[in-house]
């Protein structure tokens, strides 16, 4: 098997026997989004108004909750150690990592996210524009999470640090995945703020592995 | 097996202002077992790690083939076996998983005869978690040991085995140096080492 793919196997396979961590982000993202429709009552107006950045905001905290999951046990249990010795790009390991951290904690998040949107009274073709703004959100916010938590690998109480970085890197995924979803619902042409979505993902699955792989050396040294 | 030859030139390293060692040559060649003593906080695991370009030393370099490891890593990695402290196993994964799922090469006989050799082939389907931590240690060096690999470099190997994997892991270790293989190892004891090495002594 391809050494790659044989990794993303190994990935996915750890992260089943971890599954209260994925549950974790779940539950997080389910609380977040869900507590509004529950304490606003049935104010339609209202709900499709705010339904954009609490989508964005609950998948910012379901990844935040769960970041810490994604190199932290392979860092002490020394098997990160192990990937950097490997006589394979790092850059292609570490890819393989994220998408497998992406399977596991970002798919459950679009999966979720299409019947907490009904709750929002968001149907159709809103409702399509709704789960590809999370996905594309979440997919890019994984490429940052990872860098964030590889950055913040040698530090012992990461938290504060890891927010800071995160939080002023995945704003604009937070602005411009509000306008996709409002414009959508409204009516208008959102065509706009959803190239600028899939252009971050790019960017961030073009970059992020690389500075992510840079980050897990040094934390290393 | 090509000859190889492994070549440290005056390392030193700082670790915020503080001196873990300086000046440290030496070169060791396909046959050679470099034992590494020092007491505890001597800095041995730093060497080690600095060896492995896993840190980056302060002044000095290591040498691979004459050529620089920072400028050829892969190639340097691709011929390198490396155990630290730390194991390197998923605890969630079984010792067989954890075998087959690594990033190295192996041939399933080859593995299959380290691991009967250490005495771990009725623990073949168990979770590394429910392991003793010398079981552990042990599926760790089968790794190493079956790796195929000329370089290996072992930190502490023998911390929590019992004489008859001490045993057996040096056979295996005095095969590889016949075999053309290099060895370093570093301990703070004075037994438990296979004959045939080149002693450093690190630290005062």
């Amino acid at each position: 098997m391809n050494i790659y793919l044989k990794i993303f196997v190994r990935e996915i396979k750890v992260s089943m026997k971890r599954w209260s961590d994925i549950l974790t982000g779940v539950i997080m993202f389910v609380l977040v989004a869900l507590i509004f429709p529950l304490t606003v009552g049935s104010d339609q107006m209202f709900l499709i108004k705010i339904i954009g950045p609490v989508m964005l905001l609950s998948a910012l905290l379901a990844s935040l909750i769960s970041m810490q999951n994604i190199f932290k046990p392979d860092f002490l249990n020394g098997s990160l150690e192990q990937l950097t010795l490997s006589h394979h790009s790092l850059n292609g390991l570490v890819l393989m990592k994220i998408l497998s951290y992406w399977a596991t904690s970002s798919l459950p998040l679009v999966a979720v996210s299409v019947f907490i949107a009904s709750t929002y009274y968001v149907t159709g073709t809103s409702l399509i524009a709704v789960v590809i703004t999370v996905l594309l959100a979440s997919t890019t916010l994984v490429n940052i999470t990872a860098l964030a938590a590889a950055l913040t690998l040698s530090v012992r109480y990461p938290g504060a640090l890891m927010t800071l970085i995160l939080f002023p890197l995945s704003l604009p995924i937070l602005i411009f995945g509000s306008k996709a979803i409002e414009y959508s619902i409204v009516g208008i042409d959102s065509s706009g703020p959803f190239y600028f979505l899939t252009g971050m993902m790019l960017l961030s699955f073009s970059l992020g592995p690389i500075a992510t792989a840079f980050a897990i050396r040094i934390s290393l040294d | 097996m090509n000859r190889n030859l492994l070549q440290v030139e005056s390392l030193e390293l700082y670790r915020e202002d503080h001196l873990i060692f300086s000046d440290i040559s030496f070169q060791i060649e396909s046959g050679d077992h470099l034992v590494i003593r020092g007491q505890n906080g001597s800095g041995k695991t730093s060497l080690i790690r600095t060896i492995c370009g896993l840190t980056q030393a302060d002044k000095g370099k290591v040498l691979w083939n004459e050529a620089s490891i920072d400028e050829s890593l892969f190639n340097y990695y691709e011929q390198l076996s490396y155990l630290g402290h730390k194991n390197g196993l998923i605890p969630e994964l079984t010792l067989d998983e954890n075998l087959n799922y690594g990033l190295d090469q192996t041939d399933k006989d080859g593995k299959d005869q380290v691991i009967n050799g250490f005495r771990l082939t009725d623990l073949k389907h168990s979770l590394i978690q429910n392991l003793s931590n010398g079981e552990s240690r042990k599926t760790a060096l089968s790794r190493v040991v079956s790796s195929k690999k000329p370089l290996w470099v072992l930190d502490e190997p023998y911390a929590n085995l019992d004489s008859d994997s001490i045993s057996y892991l040096n056979n295996c270790i005095g095969d590889h140096i016949n075999t053309g293989g290099i060895v370093i190892t570093s301990t703070n004891r004075d037994d438990s080492i296979a004959t045939k090495t080149t002693e450093l002594l690190i630290g005062s």
